[in-house]
C-alpha cells in the first residue's frame, strides 16, 4: 500500500510516488524524457542488448546521459537483456565494471549469468530482472530475491488481481510494470517466430515482428481467408496504455511505471511522459478528488497504434489486436522544438522537425505550463525575411506566438 | 599380502590421514579383479596407499599426486626404500592446478581421490577424462548415510558447509546416467563410482499411453509426458494416470513447462507435491517458481531447465545448476557447432531435440478465438495451419485454455547425424503432429540406428542409416535442418548487409 499522508485541510496525500520510468533511444530523447518529468530512464548499451536498431549509447553517450541526469535528479538504468550466446561471452565483466564507474542506477538483465556476475562483482550498480524474464508469480520472485536482485520487472501478463497479491507476498523487493507502449503478442523470450522466418534473432534484438504480417489461415487444409475481402490472420496487439489505473498502482505501491518505447520519436516520448507525470502528481497530491479527464485524449495524439488495456483485468480478446488495415493512424505531427522566446517581439525561435507553412494550426505542449494552441500567420526564416513554408530540417525559424514558450517545449500539427 | 604396518603406525601416530585397513584390501582385491594397470591417485601423503598397491598387484603403475611439500619428500623416501620407484611415479602440486599433459595421454583403469573432500567435484570433472570406459573411481563413503541425513548433525559451519558439499556431489553424482554409484560397506565404508560408457539415449515425448510398451520395447530411455498445468504438448495426461505410469516407467518426466500467474501457484505447488510422492523421476519446467519450491524441499526430484529458447550458452547453465537445475534442454535455435560447445563445458546432463515439429512461440492469449472472433466465421480450432504472406515457411497453431502456441510444420531430422550428437545425453523426439504409426516407425529408425552406432560401430551405422533415413523420409514429412547449420543474424549492420546482398 502506498504511503500517505494528511494536509493540513485534511485532504489525502500520497508521499510516495511511483518513479516514471522513460524509454530513450538517444542522447536527445533521454535529455527530453527528463525535462518532461521522467525519474529515470532506461537506454540499450552498444553491447549486450536488445533493439539493435535503436540508436544504442556508447560508453561515452552513457556517460554523458549520467551528467545529464545527475543534475536533474534522474535515475539511468542500462539494459543489458539480450540471450546471451557462446559469442558473447567476452567483455562481460569489463563493461559492467564501466558502467559502474559512470554510476548508472541500474542494469537491467535478461539471463542469470549477468544477474550473479554483476553481483559477484561487487558492484554499486543494482540489478534489475528484465520482463524478457516473463516473471509472472511471487515465488519465482522470491527465487530473484535470494539471488540479490534489486528489482524484479513483471511480464506484461500479470493482471491486476495477481499484482496486488504480488505486492503483499514480496514487500521487500522492488516491482516495476508496464503502462504504456507496444506488445509482444507472445510471453516475453519465448518466441522465435522472427528466427524461424526471418533467421532474424529476437532474443538478442534483430526481431522482425513477424508477429504483424499477414497470414492465409487454413483449417483441415481449407482456406478460411479465402476470397479477397477476408481480413487475414494476424497477431498483432494494440498498444497498451493504462492511463485510466495510475491511480489504483499509485495505491497498491508499485515502485516504477514504466513506459516503452526505445524506439520511438521525440514526440512520443515528450507526450507520453509530460502526461503521465501531471497524472502522477495531480492524482498523489489529492487522490480522493482526482478527475480522470483530458490525459488519454493527450496520449492519443502522440499514438501510432490504437490502445488497449493489455492483460490488465483479464485476458486480451479480439479487441485488443489489430485485423483490419493496420488500426493504424499517423500521429499527429510533431513539427517544431522551441529554442527561445522573446517576450518584446513576441517571437519564439524554433527549430524545424517536420515540414508545416503558413495558416498550419499548431499546438505547443510543455512540462512547464499547459498546452498552447494557435495558428501560424507568419514564418521567419534565420535571417528574419518572410517566407511561406519551413521544409528544411532543423532549419531556424522565427514565428509568433501568443504567449511565453520555454526552450524545449514542443509543437505539433493539429486540425 | 606385502604390508608397510610400521608406516601405516606411523602415520596414524602423527595424524597423518590413511586408509583403514579394510579398505585398502579391498581396493587391492578390486584391482587384482580388473586385472588392472593403471591407477591414478590424488593425494598420497606419505605414500602408504600407493606402496600398498604397487606392491600387491603385479604389473600395477600407479601415478599419484602431493600438495604437501613434506609429506611429498616422506613419500619420495618410502618408495625408494621400498624400491618401488618404477611402479609408483609420484608428482609434488596441486591436483587442481597440476598440468595434466605431464600424464602424457594416459588412461587409467582406476582413479583413487583420498584428499580434500570439499574438492571432490572438482578433482571428478577434472580428471575423470583420463579414467577408461568401465574404468573406476574410488572415493570415500561420501556420508552415504549419517551426517548427511541431518546436516544439523554437523557441529560447525565449516563442518555444515562440507557436509553440504558432499550431498551436493553425491546427488550429482547420481543423477548423472553416466555414472553408477555402488557403497562398499567395509569398515568406514567405501564409494566405487563406475564410469560407463557415455551413450546417447532416447526420450520420446508420450501422446497416447497405448503404445507406451511399444516405446519401452524399442529401448527408449526416458519418456515425456504431458499433464496438468503442461504447455506444449497436445496431450495432457491426468494425474491418476501418470501415478499408474511412474509404475511402469523406470525414468518418466512429466512437463511442469508453463509461466505461470500468481493465482496458479497452490495449485502448482499441489501438483509437485503429488509427482513427489510418485516414482517421477524429473521434471521440465521454465518458470522459476519450479525450481524455487522443489530445491531444498524434493532431493530426489530432476529439475530440468527447459525454456524452449534461452539455453543458448554454457556460462548461465553452470550458473543455473549452482542455482538447482540438474539437467537442461539445449536450444535449437543456435548451430550444431554452438550447442556441442555448450556440452563440451558443463556438467549436468543435456538433452538435445532430434526430431519432430519445432516450437516456435506461445502467447497467453487465444489467438484463434480471437480471429474467429474478429472474422465472425466458425472453424475446426484442432488442425490450423498459417502461412505467412512474406515466408515459405508454413507453421501449426493450436489452442489450449493455457493460450496459443505455434509449432512449425516442418519437423526437424538427425538420423544421420548421430555421431556428431552422441556427446549429449538425451536425443529427444517431439512427437506432436505425428500418427502414432508415424511416431513409432520414426522412433524405431533412431533406436535401431543409435543401438548400432553404440553397439556395433559407427561404419555398420553409417551403412545401415541410409536404408532408416531413405524410409523415414516416406512417412516423416516434410523434414528440414533447423538451425543446425544456421545462424542467426541480429545486428542491424549484419541484416543490412544480408537483405542487400540476398544471401545469409
Amino acid at each position: 500500500m502506498a504511503l500517505c499522508k494528511r494536509a493540513p485541510d485534511g485532504h489525502r496525500m500520497i508521499i510516495k510516488k511511483p518513479e516514471l520510468l522513460a524509454p530513450a533511444g538517444s542522447l536527445e530523447k533521454l535529455k527530453i524524457a527528463i525535462l518532461y518529468g521522467a525519474d529515470a530512464v532506461f537506454i540499450g548499451g552498444k553491447e549486450f542488448s536488445l533493439r539493435s536498431a535503436a540508436s544504442n549509447f556508447s560508453l561515452e553517450d552513457i556517460k554523458e546521459a549520467v551528467a545529464f541526469a545527475n543534475e536533474h535528479h534522474a535515475d539511468i538504468h542500462v539494459t543489458c537483456n539480450i540471450i546471451l550466446h557462446n559469442d558473447n561471452l567476452e567483455g562481460i565483466r569489463e563493461y559492467l565494471q564501466a558502467l559502474d564507474d559512470i554510476g548508472v542506477k541500474a542494469i537491467i538483465v535478461a539471463d542469470p549469468y549477468i544477474m550473479t556476475l554483476a553481483k559477484d562483482m561487487g558492484l554499486k550498480l543494482e540489478v534489475h530482472v528484465s520482463t524478457q524474464m516473463s516473471t509472472l508469480n511471487s515465488e519465482a520472485i522470491h527465487f530473484y530475491q535470494e539471488m540479490g536482485m534489486d528489482r524484479v520487472v513483471l511480464g506484461r501478463e500479470t493482471g491486476i488481481k495477481d499484482l496486488k497479491l504480488i505486492r503483499k507476498r514480496c514487500p521487500k523487493i522492488d516491482l516495476e510494470y508496464f503502462i504504456h507502449g507496444a506488445m509482444c503478442i507472445a510471453y516475453s523470450g519465448r518466441c522465435m517466430l522472427s528466427n524461424y522466418f526471418s533467421r532474424r534473432d529476437a532474443n538478442r534484438g534483430g526481431c522482425s515482428q513477424s508477429c504483424r504480417w499477414y497470414y492465409d489461415i487454413f483449417s483441415n487444409g481449407q482456406k478460411i481467408n479465402a476470397s479477397e475481402d477476408d481480413i487475414p490472420f494476424s497477431m498483432s496487439s494494440k498498444d497498451m496504455c493504462l492511463v485510466h489505473h495510475i491511480g489504483e498502482l499509485c495505491e497498491i505501491g508499485i515502485d516504477s511505471l514504466k513506459i516503452e518505447g526505445r524506439m520511438k520519436s521525440l514526440h512520443y516520448i515528450a507526450t507520453v511522459v509530460s502526461t503521465y507525470r501531471k497524472l502522477i502528481d495531480t492524482y498523489c497530491e489529492d487522490p480522493d478528488h482526482f478527475k480522470d479527464e483530458g490525459y488519454v485524449e493527450e496520449l492519443e495524439k502522440a499514438a501510432n497504434r490504437a490502445f488497449c488495456e493489455g492483460f490488465y483485468d483479464k485476458t486480451p480478446d479480439d479487441t485488443f489486436q489489430l485485423f483490419n488495415l493496420r488500426d493504424e493512424h499517423p500521429t499527429q505531427e510533431f513539427v517544431l522544438r522551441v529554442l527561445d522566446y522573446d517576450e518584446k517581439t513576441g517571437l519564439a525561435m524554433v527549430e524545424q522537425r517536420n515540414y508545416f507553412k503558413l495558416h498550419d494550426k499548431v499546438e505547443i505542449f510543455s512540462p512547464v505550463h499547459k498546452n498552447l494552441y494557435f495558428e501560424i500567420d507568419k514564418i521567419y526564416n534565420e535571417d528574419k525575411e518572410l517566407v511561406e513554408k519551413a521544409n528544411h530540417p532543423m532549419e531556424i525559424l522565427y514565428i509568433p506566438v501568443p504567449e511565453k514558450v520555454f526552450l524545449n517545449d514542443m509543437g505539433r500539427k493539429v486540425k | 599380502m606385502i604390508e608397510f604396518d610400521a608406516l601405516e603406525k606411523s602415520a596414524r601416530e602423527r595424524n597423518i590421514p590413511v586408509i583403514f585397513k579394510e579398505g585398502i584390501t579391498f581396493i587391492i582385491d578390486e584391482l587384482k579383479k580388473r586385472k588392472a594397470q593403471s591407477v591414478l591417485e590424488i593425494g598420497s601423503a606419505i605414500g602408504y596407499s600407493s606402496m600398498m598397491m604397487a606392491a600387491n598387484v603385479p604389473g600395477l603403475h600407479v601415478d599419484t599426486i602431493e600438495r604437501n611439500e613434506a609429506c611429498y619428500k616422506e613419500a619420495v623416501v618410502h618408495i625408494d626404500e621400498a624400491h618401488l620407484n618404477d611402479a609408483i611415479t609420484i608428482y609434488h602440486d596441486d591436483a587442481l592446478t597440476f598440468d595434466t599433459s605431464r600424464l602424457k595421454g594416459a588412461s587409467y583403469d582406476v582413479l583413487f581421490i583420498d584428499a580434500a573432500k570439499a574438492q571432490y567435484r572438482r578433482f571428478f570433472e577434472k580428471y575423470i577424462h583420463f579414467v577408461k570406459d568401465d574404468g573406476i573411481v574410488i572415493v570415500d563413503n561420501l556420508d552415504f548415510h549419517g551426517m548427511v541425513e541431518d546436516p544439523e548433525k554437523a557441529s560447525n559451519r565449516n563442518t555444515k558447509a562440507l557436509v553440504r558439499k558432499i550431498e551436493r556431489f553425491r546427488k550429482w553424482i547420481k543423477r548423472n546416467d553416466d555414472y553408477h554409484v555402488d557403497y562398499i560397506p567395509v569398515g568406514d565404508g567405501l564409494c566405487v563410482i563406475t564410469k560407463k560408457k557415455h551413450t546417447l539415449k532416447l526420450a520420446v515425448h508420450l501422446n497416447d499411453i497405448s503404445y507406451l510398451y511399444d516405446y519401452l520395447q524399442l529401448g527408449v530411455k526416458r519418456i515425456i509426458v504431458g499433464g496438468p498445468m503442461s504447455a506444449y504438448t497436445l496431450h495432457k495426461f491426468t494425474l491418476e494416470e501418470i501415478e499408474e505410469m511412474s509404475q511402469r516407467i523406470p525414468d518418466l518426466y512429466v512437463m511442469l513447462n508453463g509461466l505461470y500467474d500468481e493465482h496458479e501457484i497452490p495449485k502448482l505447488k499441489r501438483v509437485i507435491d503429488a509427482y513427489a510422492k510418485m516414482n517421477v523421476k524429473g521434471l521440465l519446467f521454465q518458470d522459476f517458481a519450479v525450481l524455487h519450491y522443489v530445491k531444498n524441499r524434493y532431493d530426489d526430484l530432476d529439475l530440468m531447465y527447459a525454456p524452449m529458447t534461452l539455453n543458448t550458452n554454457y556460462k548461465t547453465l553452470n550458473v543455473l545448476e549452482e542455482l538447482g537445475i540438474s539437467s537442461a534442454w539445449v536450444a535449437k535455435e543456435i548451430p550444431l557447432e554452438e550447442q556441442i560447445e555448450i556440452k563440451k563445458h558443463v556438467n549436468i546432463p543435456l538433452m538435445i531435440q532430434g526430431h519432430g515439429v519445432q516450437y516456435m512461440m506461445s502467447s497467453k492469449r487465444h489467438l484463434l478465438q480471437s480471429y474467429e472472433n474478429a472474422v465472425h466465421k466458425d472453424f475446426d480450432l484442432d488442425h490450423v495451419m498459417l502461412e505467412a504472406r512474406e515466408s515459405d515457411y508454413h507453421v501449426h497453431i493450436y489452442e489450449d485454455e493455457r493460450g496459443t502456441t505455434v509449432y512449425s510444420e516442418n519437423k526437424l531430422y538427425t538420423l544421420d547425424l548421430l555421431h556428431d550428437l552422441s556427446i549429449f545425453d538425451y536425443l529427444y523426439i517431439e512427437t506432436n503432429y505425428m500418427s502414432n504409426i508415424e511416431a513409432i516407425e520414426v522412433t524405431h529408425a533412431y533406436s535401431e540406428c543409435l543401438r548400432l552406432y553404440n553397439e556395433v560401430g559407427s561404419q555398420e551405422y553409417v551403412h545401415r542409416m541410409k536404408d532408416y533415413l531413405a524410409m523415414m523420409r516416406k512417412i516423416s514429412k516434410p523434414l528440414d535442418r533447423g538451425f543446425l547449420n544456421d545462424s542467426t543474424l541480429y545486428r542491424l549492420e549484419d541484416v543490412k548487409r544480408r537483405d542487400n546482398h540476398g544471401t545469409m
